[in-house]
C-alpha cells in the first residue's frame, strides 16, 4: 500500500493523510488502512483504536506509553504489511425504505427542479443508486454514503437548520446519509425512513459498518 | 452496611454523571465525551480511594441541592461551587472528603471562579455502563443517568457502602487547575498550521473571549483585541480531538470539547496540549484567553509533569490519612 501522509494531530494523536478528496477508491484504501490499524493496539501498549473519515485516519496514542515517532512507526509499519486492495467482505445491501417528499423530504422538489428533473424523476435517480459506507461519524451511527448520483449533486443548504427529524434521508453534493437523531443539519432532506442506524439496545448498536452497500427503496406514505 | 444515596432536590445548571469517557466507539460516530476537567474528576475519585475509571457527578457554574440517604461519603475535586452542608453551615472546600449523615442536604449556588466541580461517591456513581463507560452524552442520550442531565427526583446511589474508615482527607495540590491570572492555554500546531501559517499566526496573536454559547461540545471563542481570522473555507471531513482548534469561515474559533463530534470539517491550525485541557475547562464564558505556541517533546514533558503531581499528590493524601486515622485511634 502507498505510503500515507503522517504527522501528528495534538500531542495524542497522529492523522494519516490518504488524499484530499471524497473519492471511492480512496475511501477503499482508507477503509483497508483502518482495518489493518485496528489490529495495532491489540499487541501495541499505548496505541488507540483508529478512527476513519472519507480521506484520513486519527490514531491516538498515549504519549506517557509511548512517543509519536514510535507511534508514527508502528503505524506505517502495519500499512506496510497489509493487503495492497480492500480485502472486505462483500456484505449485503441493506435495503432502507423512504417516504421521499413532502413533509417528509421537504427539500425534494427544489433539488430536482434545480437539476432539471421532476420529482417522480429526482425519485427514480435516488433509488437507483448503490451507495457504499464510507464510515460512520458525527453522531452514533451516522453514515457517510458515497457514490450518489450526479444527476443529483446537490450543494448543502446554505442555513443549515437548527432541527431535522430523526430517520431523515438525505443528500449534500453525491453524499449521503440517514439522521439516527433528531439534530441541526445542513443536509437537503428528500425522505424519510422507519429504520433506525442507531440503538443502543441492539448489537452492535451501529446498523452500518464501513464498506456496507445501502440502496434506497420508495415507500407507500404512511 | 448499604451504600449511600444522594437525592436530586434541585439539579443545577447542568448536572450530569461522567468518567473518564468511552474509549474505542469513535469510529461507530459514538463520541467520547466524560469529563471535560479529567484533572478535577481524578482528584474527587482518588480521595476516595476510587478506581480512576468510575463515574462522578460533574457540575457546571452552578450546582445541585442534593439531600443523604443514609449515611455517605463524598469528596469533592474541580472548582469550588460553594458547597455548603445547610444544616450545619459547614463549607466544603474542594480537594477535601465530607461524610454526610442521613438526611444532610449539601448545595452548591455558585463560587468566585472556575466552571465545573465534581462530585464523587464511594465506589462511584451505580449507574449501568454503556459503551463500556458511564459517561452521559446528551447529544444522543446515551449513558449517564438515563443518557440526560439530572433532575429533581433522581437518586444517584454509591456503587460501594460507606464504612466508618473515611475520615477526612485533604488533597495536598490544587483540587483544580484553573489558572490564577490571565488564562493561556498552550498549544501545539495543528495538522493544517504549516499550510496556513497566517491562520496559526492570527490564532496566536489576539487575545479572545469565551463566548455565552460554550458547552460541553466546544469553547466557541469571540475576538477581543485583535482577533481577525481569514476565511479559508471548508475541507473534507476529517477525524477530530479533544482539544483541536477549529476555524470555520466566520473566523471565531472552536476549542472542541469532551462531547466533540468525531469528525470536522474546517481547518485546525493549534491543538490545547493533553495537560491544559483540565485548564480550558474550568474557562467561564466572558474571560479571555490567550495562546501560547510549544513543541511536541514541551508537551510531552508537560503531560509527564502533570501526571507525576497528581501521583505525587494521590499518595499523600493516602499517607495523610493513615496518619489522621492512627492519631485518632491514638487519640481514642
Amino acid at each position: 500500500m502507498d505510503r500515507p501522509g503522517i504527522g501528528p494531530f495534538g500531542d495524542s494523536a497522529l492523522l494519516l493523510t490518504f488524499g484530499d478528496e471524497i473519492d471511492e477508491k480512496v475511501s477503499r484504501r482508507v477503509r483497508a488502512a483502518a482495518r489493518a490499524l485496528g489490529r495495532l493496539g491489540d499487541d501495541q501498549a499505548g496505541i488507540g483504536a483508529p478512527v476513519a473519515a472519507y480521506a484520513s485516519i486519527l490514531l491516538p496514542f498515549d504519549p506517557l506509553a509511548t512517543s509519536p515517532e514510535a507511534a508514527a512507526r508502528l503505524a506505517l509499519k502495519a500499512l506496510a504489511t497489509a493487503p495492497a486492495d480492500d480485502t472486505e467482505p462483500e456484505a449485503a445491501t441493506i435495503e432502507i425504505p423512504t417516504r421521499y417528499g413532502g413533509e417528509d423530504g421537504p427539500d425534494l422538489l427544489e433539488v430536482a427542479e434545480a437539476h432539471g428533473l421532476t420529482v417522480p424523476q429526482a425519485i427514480e435517480c435516488h433509488g437507483g443508486a448503490t451507495y457504499t459506507v464510507a464510515f460512520l461519524g458525527f453522531m452514533p451511527g451516522f453514515p457517510y454514503l458515497i457514490g450518489g448520483p450526479a444527476e443529483l449533486d446537490h450543494p448543502r443548504r446554505p442555513t443549515p437548520r437548527t432541527r431535522v427529524a430523526a430517520g431523515s434521508v438525505a443528500i449534500a453534493g453525491t453524499q449521503g446519509t440517514i439522521y439516527p437523531f433528531a439534530s441541526p443539519g445542513g443536509w437537503n432532506l428528500v425522505g424519510r425512513t422507519d429504520v433506525r442506524p442507531w440503538d443502543a439496545q441492539r448489537d452492535p448498536p451501529a446498523l452500518f459498518a464501513s464498506g456496507a452497500r445501502v440502496r434506497f427503496v420508495p415507500a407507500p406514505d404512511r | 452496611m448499604t451504600a449511600g444515596a444522594l437525592e436530586v432536590l434541585e439539579p443545577g445548571l447542568l448536572t450530569t454523571v461522567q468518567d473518564t469517557g468511552r474509549v474505542g466507539w469513535e469510529h461507530l460516530g459514538v463520541p467520547h465525551a466524560g469529563a471535560c476537567d479529567r484533572w478535577g474528576v481524578a482528584v474527587a475519585n482518588a480521595l476516595l480511594d476510587n478506581p480512576a475509571e468510575v463515574a462522578a457527578l460533574e457540575m457546571t457554574l452552578l450546582g445541585p441541592t442534593l439531600r443523604a440517604r443514609g449515611s455517605c461519603a463524598i469528596a469533592l475535586g474541580g472548582a469550588d461551587l460553594g458547597a455548603e452542608v445547610v444544616r450545619t453551615g459547614v463549607r466544603l472546600a474542594p480537594g477535601t472528603t465530607h461524610m454526610l449523615r442521613d438526611g444532610d442536604v449539601l448545595r452548591f449556588p455558585g463560587g468566585a471562579r472556575g466552571m465545573r466541580g465534581y462530585l464523587a461517591l464511594p465506589g462511584g456513581i451505580d449507574v449501568p455502563p454503556v459503551l463500556g463507560s458511564r459517561s452521559t452524552y446528551l447529544a444522543a442520550r446515551l449513558g449517564g443517568f438515563d443518557g440526560r442531565a439530572l433532575e429533581a427526583g433522581d437518586v444517584l446511589a454509591a456503587a460501594t457502602a460507606t464504612g466508618d474508615e473515611i475520615g477526612t482527607r485533604v488533597w495536598p495540590d490544587r483540587p483544580s487547575l484553573e489558572p490564577d491570572g490571565d488564562p493561556v492555554l498552550r498549544v501545539v500546531d495543528g495538522p493544517d498550521a504549516a499550510d496556513l501559517p497566517d491562520v496559526l499566526d492570527a490564532l496566536l496573536g489576539a487575545t479572545w473571549v469565551i463566548d455565552e454559547g460554550s458547552d460541553r461540545t466546544g469553547v466557541r471563542l469571540r475576538a477581543g483585541d485583535g482577533g481577525a481570522i481569514p476565511d479559508v473555507g471548508q475541507l473534507v471531513s476529517r477525524p477530530v480531538t479533544f482539544g483541536a482548534i477549529q476555524v470555520p469561515p466566520s473566523g471565531a474559533p472552536i476549542i472542541l470539547g469532551a462531547d466533540h463530534q468525531t469528525v470536522g470539517g474546517y481547518a485546525v491550525p493549534a491543538v490545547v496540549i493533553t495537560a491544559d485541557l483540565p485548564v480550558l475547562a474550568q474557562l467561564r464564558p466572558g474571560a479571555t484567553v490567550r495562546f501560547a505556541r510549544m513543541s511536541m517533546a514541551d508537551a510531552i514533558a508537560a503531560l509527564r509533569d502533570r501526571s507525576e503531581s497528581f501521583r505525587r499528590a494521590a499518595e499523600l493524601a493516602r499517607g495523610e490519612r493513615l496518619w489522621h486515622d492512627l492519631w485518632l485511634n491514638t487519640a481514642g
